[in-house]
């Protein structure tokens, strides 16, 4: 989070102002990346040039306070994911979310472990194996800390379906963590 | 397990579904895990930056035919004003020409400069603009300069001359002008961070935006004290101005005329004698620059920043 100088970063961002990108990239790039890596995107870096190209040309329409457009990016970040979804469904190439594991990037740089015995990639390949919706809810939820009437928009679901995912999804992946692997 | 920004009931549930996520069970580790931000490395963020910053640049792609429509009804008014602009512009060059020459001169003085006496009092005298905006132009002169601690004093000064709640702005720079005393050699990003802050400040003020000019200051404020706990010597490929002797990472300061701005006292040296190895310096600091893709003028950063 930037915090209370937002809307002068904002500001700048607008016009093109180097300090005020470097501020917006440093803050939200990590979790955006994670975010994409998590739904297991095949180019992750390159998505991740996407949305903030995609956010720099748009900025100017934006105005917002700062979790509006944390709720904005994460919107895009979405919205790529999804393309991704078509693009290879279209080519038959991985018809099914199931099969996306197969190809997700090992993302080496990632083993920064946070106390557990689980690597990231690995917890990212449990995702996988949730459903799409499930893993929307979840990953929005905990990589990106949307609220529920946030993720609700962007997924353009009712909250209340966004909750019964998102138990759902936390349900199924405590239950994959309790089999060893 | 309190990060994620609640929203009341709407939260509920989910804290009731990781109350038994605790650090040390498995899903809460994996929560915790997930959240931790991934790291990007240095070149494909700059890369990222620089397309960013070219993107705001060349402005929105799409709605390019609704531009166009406003563009044309702003022209009926448009030429109204260029006619107005015109005669204002005509009004400043004759006055120009009865000041004459020093004062255009003097006018892009900096403070400890020969000349900038005769502008300030050309300003109290009301021949030229003079003004909060100048001085801010004047405090990135200084530094670019590697005059931060002046710089940030002179522009804290101006502000807080305005009031009009411009004090919590005017109190930023003047703490960060009094921690910045120490140095005398910046990273060549921070004073390009640093100067397009003021800039983005005097916009602000036109603008009459006094809570983002306010958190602008701020922000420079964080920026310098972030620079400054960083360690000594970032400029270690920084070459020495021989006329002057300040470091200077691009010789900017000294192009293209004859005498070094940083040094004009020193008079007319040899124009391209005056750098200690012009050629070898300039083209060392070109290559250190992040290898300057495609960034133009003020991209060539990367973005570490030291954010």
């Amino acid at each position: 989070m930037i915090g209370p100088g937002f809307n002068s970063v904002l500001d700048a961002a607008k016009t093109g102002a180097d300090w005020a990108w470097s501020a917006l990239y440093n803050d939200l790039s990590g979790q955006v990346l994670g975010y994409l890596r998590a739904h297991g995107a095949r180019e992750p870096e390159d998505r991740l040039g996407d949305v903030f190209l995609q956010l720099a040309r748009n900025i100017s329409s934006f105005d917002g306070d700062e979790g509006a457009f944390r709720s904005w990016v994460f919107m895009i970040a979405h919205h790529r994911v999804i393309d991704e979804r078509r693009r290879l469904f279209r080519r038959h190439e991985h018809p099914t979310d199931d099969n996306l594991d197969s190809v997700a990037e090992p993302a080496p740089s990632a083993e920064d472990e946070a106390g557990s015995n689980l690597s990231t990639d690995e917890i990212h390949e449990m995702l996988q194996e949730l459903s799409s919706a499930q893993r929307d809810v979840l990953t929005l939820r905990i990589i990106a800390g949307l609220t529920v009437p946030e993720i609700s928009v962007i997924l353009r679901k009712r909250p209340g379906a966004v909750k019964a995912l998102q138990r759902r999804g936390l349900d199924a992946l405590r239950r994959k963590l309790s089999v060893p692997l | 397990m309190s990060t994620l920004n609640g929203n009341d009931g709407e939260m509920e549930h989910f804290d009731e579904i990781l109350e038994d996520a605790e650090p040390g069970t498995p899903l809460g580790d994996a929560v915790a895990q997930l959240r931790t931000p991934a790291t990007v490395n240095e070149s494909t963020a700059s890369n990222h930056i620089a397309a960013a910053l070219g993107a705001v640049r060349l402005g929105p792609t799409h709605d390019r035919a609704s531009r166009r429509y406003r563009w044309r009804r702003r022209t009926v008014f448009g030429t109204a004003l260029t006619a107005i602009a015109t005669k204002v512009l005509a009004a400043s060059v004759a006055l120009a020409a009865v000041t004459g020459g020093v004062g255009v001169v003097a006018n892009s003085a900096a403070p400890g400069d020969p000349l900038y006496g005769v502008d300030t009092f050309m300003e109290k005298v009301g021949l030229m603009n003079g003004g909060t905006q100048e001085r801010l132009e004047e405090a990135e002169r200084l530094i670019i300069r590697n005059r931060v601690s002046e710089g940030l004093e002179l522009a804290g000064n101006a502000i807080g001359a305005l009031r009009d709640g411009y004090e919590p702005a005017a109190a930023a720079l003047e703490q960060a002008a009094l921690q910045a005393q120490t140095k005398t050699q910046t990273s060549e990003q921070y004073r390009a961070d640093a100067t397009e802050m003021l800039r983005t400040m005097t916009r602000q003020m036109e603008e009459k935006q006094i809570n983002l000019v306010n958190e602008t200051a701020e922000q420079l404020r964080v920026t310098t004290r972030q620079m400054l706990n960083q360690p000594e010597s970032i400029d270690d490929t920084s070459t020495t101005c021989v006329g002057c002797g300040t470091p200077s990472t691009t010789c900017a300061d000294c192009t293209p005329s004859t005498t070094c701005v940083g040094c004009s006292d020193q008079g007319s040296g040899s124009g391209d004698g005056h750098h200690g190895g012009d050629d070898t310096g300039g083209s060392d600091n070109s290559g250190g620059n992040t290898g300057g893709d495609t960034g133009g003028d003020t991209s060539g950063g990367n973005g570490g920043g030291g954010h």
